[in-house]
C-alpha cells in the first residue's frame, strides 16, 4: 500500500508532470505526420531518457505512445492518410465527417474516444497485472521457457504473411541476440574478433535501425519513386457551424466507446495482436450493433469513436503480458523492455515486489498522461493539424539525423551508428519482402530470458525430455505451440496487410 | 501465382543459415561443458529454424499455396545501395567535421536531393541549421552527453 501512495506521489511531482506533457505533445506531433508513428518516436527518444529517473523515463515514453495513438487519427481524418496504421479504421468515417464540414467534431470525437478507451485499458491493467504477476511468479524455468516459445509461435504466426516468414524473422532476432558474450561460460560468441561486439548488439541499434531509420528509408524510396504525399488536401476542408462535439453527443457515444474499449483491451492483452486489428474489430462491432449501419462510411461519429476507442485501448493493455509475464506483446512493449533495462530494472512478474513504487508510479503516470492527452489534444487541435503541412523534404532529412544521433548517444560510438545503419538496411529489405520486423525485435529482446530459462530447465530436468511430464503447464504450452504452428501453417492464404506487420 | 522474390530470398536465407551452422558457429563458439548447454546451441538452433522455414517458404511459394507477397525490384535494390552509402557518408561527415557541420551537411544533402519546392527551401535551410545546433547544445548542456 505504501508503494502505491509513494508511486502516485512521485508521478505527481512537477518534473514528471512536465515530462508527461512533453511526451504527449511529441507523440501527437509524430503521430500526426503520415508514415511516422509512436514506436518510431519511442525508439529515437529512448537515448534522451538516460539521465532521467526511471519513472520519468517510463512516463515520458508511455506518454509518447499515448499521444501517438491519438495523433495518428489527425491525418487520417483530415487527409484520409492515417498517420499510423491503427488509425486506418478511424479514417473510414473520420474523413467523410470532416468533408461534411465537421473536421473539428471528428477530431474531438476521436480524442474523446481515444482517451476514454485508453483510460479503460489502463484501469484494467492496474487491476489485472499485479494478480497475474503473482500467478506468473509460480512459473519455473521450464514453464517460462515453454511460455516464451509459445509467445514466439503466436506472434510469428499472427504478424506475418505466412508463419514461415514470421518464424524466420523471429529466429533471425534470436540469432543476432546471441552475438556477444555467452552467459554461461562468459566467453566471446560470434564476435568475429570484434571487441565492440563482445558486449552484444545494443537493443537501441536494432530498435532505431529497424523501426525508425528503415521507415525513413522506405519513405525516401517512395518519394524518389514518385509516390509523393499530398500535403495540400487539408486546406480544402472547412468547418461549418456546430462543428464541435457536445457533451450530449459524447454521452450518446458512450456505449459504443465502452464496447470498443473492451474489445481493444482484450486484443491488446494478447501478444501479437495489435491496435490495427483492434480498431477494425471495434469498428465492425459498432456497425453491427448500430440501428443505422448504412451511415457507417458516410461520416458516422460512432464509427470514429468505435475505431479510436478500440485502437487506443490497446496502449495500456499491451503492457499486461510485459508486466505480468515479462513478455512484450508488441513492438512498443519491446522498446519499453529496453528502457527498463537501461534504467537497471528487469521487467517481469517480480517487478511488483522489487520495484513496486516505480510500477505504481508508472500506473499513475499513465492515468495522468490520458488527461494530458485530452488537454493538449483539445487545445492544440488546430496547431497539430498544421503539422500535416510540413513538407517531406524537411521531415525526412531531419529524422535521418535524429536516428543517427539517437544511435550515437546510446553507446557514444560510431560502431553503434554503423550497426544501426546495417539494421536499417536489413529492416528495409524485411519490410519490402513482408518479413515481420516486429517479431525480429521481440525475438531479439526475449532471447536472453529464453537462454537463461533453457539453461536452468536443462539443469532441473537433467536434460531428460521425460522430466517434462512433471511440468504440466509447460506441456500444455508446448502442445499449444504445436497446435498454433500447425493451424497457422495450413490456414488459407491471406493477403498481407501493412497494418498487421506494424501491429 | 508465385513470387520470384519470395523463392530467391528463401533460398539465399537457407544457404546463409547452412554457412552459419557449419562455418560461423563452430568457428566462433567454444564447445560446452558436460551437463551444460553449449554456447553454440542456441545460435545453431536459430539457424536450423531459419533453414527449415526458408525451405518450407520456398516450397509453399513454388507450389502457390500462399499468396505472392512482397517483392524487391531493381529500383529498391539501387535505392538500398545508394541509401546505405549515403548513411555511411553522413556518419563519416559527422565523424570528420563534427556533429554540427556534419549534421547540417547530412540534412542539406538529403533535402536537396529531394528537390523541395517553394517555401520548403526556407524550411529546409532553417531545420538544417537549427536542428543540429539545438541537439548539440541540448545534448552537451541538457543531457550531459557528448557529441563529436
Amino acid at each position: 500500500m505504501t508503494d502505491i501512495f509513494l508511486g502516485v506521489q512521485d508521478a505527481l511531482s512537477f518534473a514528471n508532470i512536465i515530462v508527461i506533457f512533453s511526451g504527449v505533445t511529441l507523440g501527437i506531433v509524430v503521430g500526426a505526420i503520415p508514415g511516422l508513428n509512436a514506436p518510431m518516436a519511442i525508439a529515437i527518444a529512448i537515448p534522451l531518457t538516460y539521465y532521467m529517473s526511471p519513472l520519468s523515463a517510463l512516463a515520458f515514453l508511455i506518454s509518447v505512445n499515448k499521444g501517438g495513438s491519438f495523433g495518428g487519427s489527425i491525418s487520417g481524418i483530415l487527409l484520409n492518410t492515417p498517420g499510423s496504421p491503427e488509425a486506418a479504421a478511424t479514417a473510414i468515417d473520420g474523413h467523410p465527417l470532416a468533408r461534411k464540414g465537421k473536421p473539428k467534431k471528428a477530431m474531438q470525437t476521436a480524442l474523446a474516444a481515444s482517451v476514454s478507451g485508453d483510460l479503460f485499458s489502463d484501469i484494467v491493467l492496474i487491476l489485472v497485472a499485479a494478480p497475474l504477476a503473482v500467478v506468473a511468479l509460480k512459473l519455473g524455468p521450464v514453464e517460462t521457457c515453454a511460455l516464451i516459445i509459445f509467445a514466439f509461435a503466436m506472434i510469428a504466426g499472427l504478424l506475418g504473411d505466412s508463419i514461415a516468414k514470421g518464424l524466420i524473422a523471429t529466429a533471425l532476432g534470436v540469432f543476432f541476440a546471441t552475438v556477444g558474450t555467452d552467459p554461461t561460460l562468459s566467453m566471446p560468441r560470434l564476435t568475429f574478433g570484434s571487441i565492440e561486439l563482445q558486449s552484444g548488439i545494443p537493443l537501441m541499434a536494432v530498435g532505431i535501425g529497424m523501426l525508425a531509420l528503415s521507415e525513413v528509408l522506405l519513405q525516401l524510396e517512395a518519394y524518389f519513386r514518385g509516390q509523393r504525399a499530398k500535403n495540400a488536401a487539408v486546406a480544402k476542408i472547412e468547418s461549418d457551424q456546430n462543428d464541435r462535439l457536445t457533451f450530449a453527443e459524447f454521452r450518446g457515444l458512450a456505449p459504443t466507446i465502452f464496447r470498443s474499449a473492451v474489445i481493444g483491451t482484450g486484443v491488446g492483452a494478447l501478444p501479437g495482436l495489435g491496435a490495427t486489428i483492434a480498431g477494425f474489430l471495434g469498428y465492425g462491432a459498432a456497425k453491427r450493433a448500430s440501428r443505422h449501419p448504412e451511415t457507417f462510411g458516410e461520416g458516422a461519429p460512432e464509427g470514429v469513436a468505435a475505431a479510436e476507442a478500440a485502437n487506443s485501448a490497446v496502449v495500456g493493455a499491451n503492457l499486461i503480458p510485459l508486466l505480468s509475464l515479462g513478455i512484450p506483446g508488441n513492438v512498443t512493449a519491446a522498446l519499453l523492455v529496453g528502457a527498463f533495462i537501461i534504467h537497471g530494472v528487469a521487467p517481469g512478474p517480480w517487478l511488483f515486489d522489487d520495484h513496486g513504487r516505480l510500477i505504481y508510479g508508472m500506473f499513475a503516470a499513465m492515468v495522468i498522461a490520458n488527461f494530458a492527452n485530452l488537454f493538449i489534444g483539445g487545445f492544440g487541435l488546430r496547431l497539430f493539424a498544421k503539422v500535416l503541412l510540413i513538407p517531406k523534404p524537411v521531415i525526412l532529412p531531419a529524422l535521418t539525423l535524429l536516428c543517427l544521433t539517437g544511435a550515437y548517444l546510446n553507446d557514444q560510438s560510431f560502431f553503434a551508428v554503423g550497426l544501426t545503419v546495417a539494421f536499417a538496411l536489413l529492416g528495409f529489405v524485411m519490410r519490402k519482402l513482408h518479413y515481420p520486423f516486429v517479431t525480429f525485435i521481440i525475438g531479439f529482446v526475449l532471447t536472453p530470458m529464453l537462454e537463461l530459462s533453457v539453461s536452468q530447465a536443462v539443469i532441473i530436468t537433467d536434460g531428460k525430455l521425460s522430466a517434462l511430464l512433471d511440468h504440466p503447464v509447460a506441456v500444455i504450452l508446448l502442445a499449444l505451440t504445436v497446435f498454433v504452428v500447425a493451424r497457422l501453417a495450413f490456414r488459407k492464404p491471406r493477403s498481407r496487410t501493412k497494418e498487421t506487420m506494424e501491429a | 501465382m508465385w513470387s520470384r522474390s519470395d523463392i530467391s530470398v528463401a533460398l539465399v536465407l537457407a544457404l546463409l543459415a547452412l554457412i552459419g551452422v557449419f562455418w560461423a558457429v563452430p568457428r566462433e563458439t567454444i564447445p560446452g561443458e558436460p551437463g551444460e548447454i553449449a554456447p553454440g546451441a542456441l545460435p545453431s538452433f536459430a539457424l536450423w529454424t531459419i533453414f527449415g522455414c526458408a525451405v518450407w517458404q520456398a516450397v509453399i511459394s513454388l507450389t502457390g499455396k500462399v499468396a505472392a507477397s512482397g517483392s524487391i525490384d531493381r529500383f529498391s535494390l539501387l535505392f538500398l545501395g545508394i541509401g546505405g552509402l549515403a548513411l555511411l557518408l553522413a556518419m563519416a561527415a559527422i565523424w570528420g567535421f563534427g556533429y554540427v557541420a556534419g549534421g547540417i551537411l547530412c540534412i542539406l544533402a538529403i533535402g536537396v536531393a529531394m528537390r523541395p519546392k517553394g517555401a520548403a527551401w526556407v524550411w529546409l535551410a532553417v531545420v538544417a541549421v537549427g536542428l543540429p545546433v539545438a541537439i548539440y547544445y541540448l545534448s552537451w548542456h541538457g543531457l550531459r552527453l557528448s557529441l563529436p
